[in-house]
């Protein structure tokens, strides 16, 4: 029981319903997290379901994910398309039980913004566009988003992307990465990001002939500055890990 | 054997799987009172006023009870046999505290939200004291964290922090040592661990229609609790009903009495039916967990590599509390100096108070302490030696016809018995674990390149319920269908005990195990039993049992006899048969013994206290591979191999071992409770403690070799406990094997690996 | 007030907004759905809604209007039992037999979702039902046993 929760709203449009928002009146769509956490300052919840799509249609073209599709639906499509993607591996841990992928959706994954979650990081490195509703409708690169207005869909563009790779260090498979790194290579560029146990999703680019070990010790360096140290692992320690990763996907790609 | 040692479904089978309302908050709640505690923000301090009027305010708030409603009566919360062996420490409301997480107060109304709403309006006032968190700094510190008055009962010295002392010495271990070839040391240290049984602690009370108090609670421990709660709550024992239904888990968590007294006394202070569960994040601070240990071996071996003298040293923090204090040290000892034979031995230990959680019992109870050390530091003799780590380690075993000094010495808080050993498979064991794993070519391979695959065993032992302490008694009679009700205190905790011992019956009067109706752990309707523990049921309540069953099916012969009217006879596929060819049936036996012949209902009780405790044992072989860039140590497989003697039930067997492994990997890699620098816990929830999933697990293989324990029913040893002990060391000494890296504490964090291999420059 | 199918049956639900399924189905003598955690890991509270598993404690009631859901409450009629209940029973893959139902859903659903699972399918769709008893390694083996039962049919 959310004993705080007095009021659901449903809204007419998207507009309505990101204009309502405020201290005490949330978005709501899948409702895995806010139902876990279960905010006492919380007082109405603004359901968006009917609002958003569900879907994912995917091509060469474009993968389009609608806001309100669920992590499994996700999965299911990119394994329908590929069930041996390395990916999909990876990704599922994002969230290893399977109840909580399909009620979680993606636009409550990307509005949480975890940087633990590794399919935060796989969209970080393929900088995914998200379609935004605010006053109006906008897209935005996710490594740009400030957090604002409701996330209608995510899209990303395989054709632009010659390989994908996803690195990840966890105790166990079932427990949160200390760091994830995600790379592509598209074109003459190599594009990295990298998450855990961090603050922010980060992300590096280069040439590619300008990659080198060098360079990931450097990154690595830069990027564990926002880190955080706990029981698993020192920032000393988790600093190696993400040069390891990047060493890793580095060149696997 | 017909039922002992087959296949057989579990009596409770259908309707767990059928989800029924078995569990003990599986019933209608209507007129309940919902109760919380009011846990302590703070480590140590006293407190000085407790503001309840606010709270008390709410509509919907029935009562509210804190230290100033009660004479404080001393008890320990360990649920033990009585005179119980821990200090008594604690009363159910102290007026200090001394963990984040300690009882200030219980809160009970007709709701639950109107009682968070009212948790958060009592106003405690307290006086910090300074506090200790590392059990290191414990010992003679000036901050004292039991003073101790009038009512404590104390087995140490609390004055100096020592919850509990231990210091035996059989030969003379300095001399042992002056005239070994070798002498060896090694220091190794397990975390604070949590049981996670996946149901928490529940308890619901009520008054029946004679005012009598109905504990309906999730407990491997009824009577213990019946009898601490009529201490605590100064009322007759015959007041009192505890009545434990199916539990989901306990691993020693629940051998405890944790909550029922405190919903018992809402109860009874409002006349009114009372719940009191544990959240996941209470079960974390609020419940027990395992003691966390430093433990020092120092062993002397002569030249033919047989021991000389082994001097164990136990540093243990036992919490702000001492539940289990002194006797989960004795166990660590008493366990592991059980394994291997030495001539001069000897025990210290000090279990200290800190500023954290109370431990309690948790499966194995010491002994997987005990052996990470002591398999830890046979795996570094033999390396430092250069023989083989099998070979060292079959020279030192006790051996069938050996007297194991130790346990006459470590019993339960007093002397114990002698145990002389008459069934030992640890060889057998150990061959067929080697064979499984792959032993020879795996441990000898050169290792090369970044992922490095090693492999590590380790032998362990543990004992068969609780010498000249654990009692179980039972009670059957006979329905004129055949079948028979098998009433009995044991508690099944989810180990499939009831089927076991169903099982013990049935082959005793010659029946399928549907003939047999088991009632367990209700204390109006059930004979005594100490509770689930020490791995004793089907060692200790299974010889009651066969004595119960085997006097039932003479009463059924004699019965016969008298019917049929014969001087001889003898019981053949259910039917007493005499020589000249009459016949009659059990059933027809029944019915006639109560309504026409003979009149009598053929029963029986008996009672079963072992002063034998014969060690079941193990052999326990892991598989891993070391990511040497990063440290991280995935495990491949796991090959437990156990000694239980005749096993009752194969399938139920298996299944302890396959249990109990996680758990144990845990230990090993992923699993430790944390606290800040003031004493908060840190990691409460699965997403910051980390249990093994199916996702993580190896490959799993436990099997069992026979031999016959002719103390136990049937030839049967106990099972639960043992399994959990040898994974941990197995991996420790499987990443030795891989990358040369020995880590001496748990968990084993990838970083404390990559340090290792960093040292080593490989 | 909300409507959904509840095991079949036509249900309505005149709760408060914060309301959980969890709730509700406790509240109704749903005893096969039960408290493992706030956070929906330990998958104690294992339901299927349109087909599909959820953690009951992270459902709205309000979510569930024109829903399917089912509890195990659903998969057996009296001595009349699941086929893969009966698997579970028979390969001893129930211990304390608290988490036994979220897992019998959870295999029921991956058995409707997927012509032929593999063992890692199973393991991924039990990953989100904690088991403190079994280790998984007799629940793998029943969910195997039914699952290639079923698709021998």
């Amino acid at each position: 029981m959310w004993y705080s929760i007095n009021k659901i709203i449903k809204p007419d449009s998207l507009k309505e319903a990101y204009s309502l928002q405020n201290k005490t009146r949330v978005l709501f769509s899948g409702g895995s997290y806010l139902v876990a956490e279960k905010n006492p300052s919380i007082q109405s919840l603004i359901d968006i379901n009917d609002l958003v799509g569900h879907g994912v249609t995917a091509s060469m073209e474009g993968i389009h994910i609608d806001a309100g599709a669920t992590l499994q639906t996700f999965l299911d499509t990119v394994e329908s398309i590929n069930s041996e993607c390395r990916l999909l591996k990876g990704i599922k841990y994002s969230c290893p039980s399977k109840q909580i992928r399909n009620q979680r959706t993606f636009g409550g994954e990307i509005g949480k913004g975890r940087p633990n979650s590794e399919i935060m990081v796989f969209l970080h490195a393929v900088n995914a566009e998200l379609t935004v509703i605010m006053e109006t409708e906008k897209t935005v690169s996710i490594r740009d988003w400030n957090g604002d207005g409701i996330i209608t869909k995510i899209s990303y563009f395989p054709n632009q992307i010659d390989g994908i790779e996803l690195e990840r260090f966890s105790v166990l498979d079932s427990a949160p990465a200390l760091v994830i790194v995600g790379a592509i290579k598209s074109g003459d560029h190599f594009e990295f990001s990298i998450g855990g146990s961090s603050g922010t999703i980060q992300t590096f680019s280069c040439r590619i002939e300008e990659w080198s070990e060098n360079k990931n010790l450097a990154w690595a360096k830069e990027a564990v500055n926002a880190f955080v140290a706990n029981h698993f692992g020192s920032l000393e320690y988790k600093e190696k890990l993400i040069a390891t990763a990047l060493q890793r996907v580095g060149e696997t790609l | 054997m017909k039922v002992v040692g087959q296949k057989t479904r579990r009596v409770d089978g259908l309707s767990l799987a059928k989800g029924k309302a078995v569990f003990a908050d599986d019933m209608p709640k209507k007129d309940f009172l919902f109760a919380k505690i009011l846990h302590s923000p703070i480590a140590h301090g006293k407190i000085v006023s407790i503001d309840k009027s606010k709270a008390l305010a709410l509509d919907g708030i029935e009562t509210i009870l804190s230290h100033e409603d009660f004479e404080p009566h001393y008890f320990t919360t360990a649920g033990q046999g009585y005179p119980e062996p821990s200090p008594r420490d604690t009363s159910m409301f102290n007026k200090t505290m001394r963990f984040v997480g300690d009882r200030v107060a219980v809160v009970a109304g007709t709701s639950l939200e109107v009682v968070e709403e009212a948790l958060a309006l009592i106003d405690v006032k307290y006086e910090e004291l300074p506090a200790i968190f590392d059990m290191e700094d414990s010992l003679d510190n000036e901050t004292v964290i039991h003073p101790g008055k009038d009512g404590f009962s104390f087995l140490h010295d609390a004055s100096r922090n020592i919850a509990a002392n231990i210091n035996e010495e059989l030969g003379d271990v300095q001399k042992g040592f002056d005239e070994s070839d070798y002498v060896f040391e090694g220091t190794y240290y397990t975390p604070y661990a949590q049981q996670c049984s996946i149901e928490p602690h529940i308890t619901l009370t009520w008054l029946d229609e004679n005012d009598r108090l109905i504990i309906r609670t999730a407990t491997q421990v009824p009577y213990h609790v019946r009898r601490v709660v009529a201490e605590i709550l100064d009322i007759p024992v015959g007041k009192i009903r505890v009545i434990k239904p199916r539990i989901g888990g306990g691993f020693g968590g629940k051998q405890e009495i944790l909550n029922e007294e405190v919903c018992s006394a809402v109860t009874l202070d409002t006349g009114k039916p009372c719940r009191l569960e544990y959240t996941r994040e209470e079960e974390f601070y609020a419940a027990r967990s395992r003691h966390p240990q430093k433990v020092t071996y120092k062993i002397g071996l002569n030249k033919d590599l047989m021991m000389q003298s082994i001097d164990m040293e136990i540093l243990q923090n036992c919490g702000g509390y001492g539940p289990h204090a002194l006797t989960v040290m004795s166990v660590s000892a008493s366990k592991t100096l059980a394994l291997y034979r030495a001539p001069n031995v000897k025990v210290t230990a000090n279990s200290v108070y800190t500023n954290l959680p109370p431990a309690g019992a948790y499966r194995g109870y010491g002994a997987p302490q005990g052996y990470f050390a002591l398999e830890s530091i046979m795996d570094e003799i033999a390396e430092q030696l250069n023989v083989d780590p099998i070979e060292l380690r079959k020279k030192n075993y006790f051996r069938e016809g050996e007297e194991v000094p130790i346990a006459k010495v470590l019993g339960e808080g007093r002397e114990g018995f002698p145990v002389i050993l008459q069934s030992n498979g640890i060889d057998a064991c150990i061959d067929r674990g080697r064979e499984l794993i792959d032993w020879d070519t795996l441990k000898n391979e050169q290792k090369s390149g970044v992922f490095r695959r090693g492999v590590g065993m380790a032998t362990v032992a543990q004992a068969s319920g609780i010498a000249g302490i654990d009692m179980g008694s039972v009670f059957i009679k006979m329905n004129e269908d055949g079948s028979f009700n098998l009433n009995m205190g044991a508690t099944d905790l989810g180990t499939g005990s009831d089927t076991a011992l169903a099982q013990i019956a049935a082959e005793v009067l010659g029946l399928p195990v549907e003939k047999i109706i088991v009632i367990s752990s209700d204390t109006d309707t059930t004979p005594f039993d100490t509770g689930a523990y020490a791995s004793s049921t089907t060692y200790v309540t299974g010889a009651a049992v066969k004595k119960a069953a085997e006097d039932v099916l003479s009463q059924i012969l004699e019965q016969g006899k008298k019917i049929l009217e014969v001087e001889e006879a003898s019981i053949v596929n259910n039917h007493v048969v005499s020589k000249d060819g009459k016949s009659i049936s059990y059933e027809d036996i029944c019915i006639k013994s109560f309504y026409t012949d003979h009149q009598t209902q053929i029963q029986a009780v008996a009672s079963k206290v072992s002063y034998d405790s014969p060690p079941p044992y193990n052999a326990t072989f892991a598989d891993v591979t070391v990511d040497t860039e990063t440290g991280f140590v995935k495990v491949n497989k796991i090959v437990s191999i156990t000694d239980s003697g005749q096993v009752i039930n194969p399938q139920m067997s298996e299944g302890q071992a396959e249990g109990a492994i996680p758990q144990s990997l845990g230990m090993a890699l992923s699993e430790h409770m944390i606290f800040d620098d003031k004493g908060r816990p840190i990691n409460t929830d699965f997403e910051n403690y980390h249990i093994f999933t199916s996702i993580d697990m190896p490959e799993i293989i436990a099997e069992f070799v026979h031999t016959d324990e002719p103390t136990g029913p049937y030839g049967a040893k106990a099972v639960a406990e043992i399994p959990i002990n040898g994974p941990a060391p197995a991996v420790a000494n499987a990443i030795y094997n891989a990358c040369g890296v020995r880590i001496r504490e748990c968990p084993i964090t990838p970083e404390k690996v990559l340090n290792g291999i960093n040292q080593l420059n490989i | 007030m909300i409507q959904f199918q509840l095991n079949g049956t036509l249900t309505e639900a005149q709760v408060r907004s914060g309301t959980t399924l969890f709730d509700f189905l406790r509240e109704k003598g749903f005893f096969s759905v039960k408290y493992g955690s706030d956070k929906g890991e330990t998958g104690a509270d294992t339901v299927l809604v349109d087909g599909k598993i959820m953690n009951a404690s992270l459902i709205l009631i309000h979510t569930l209007e024109g829903k399917y859901i089912e509890t195990v409450e659903s998969f057996s009629h009296g001595q009349d039992i699941h086929p893969l209940q009966d698997a579970f029973i028979e390969e001893g893959a129930i211990q304390c037999g608290y988490c036994t139902p979220g897992m019998v859903l959870a295999i029921e659903s991956l058995a409707r979702e997927k012509e032929n699972p593999t063992e890692s399918d199973v393991k991924d769709v039990l990953a989100g039902v904690y088991c403190r008893c079994t280790g998984y390694v007799k629940p793998v083996i029943a969910a195997t046993n039914y699952l290639t039962t079923k698709n021998a049919k």
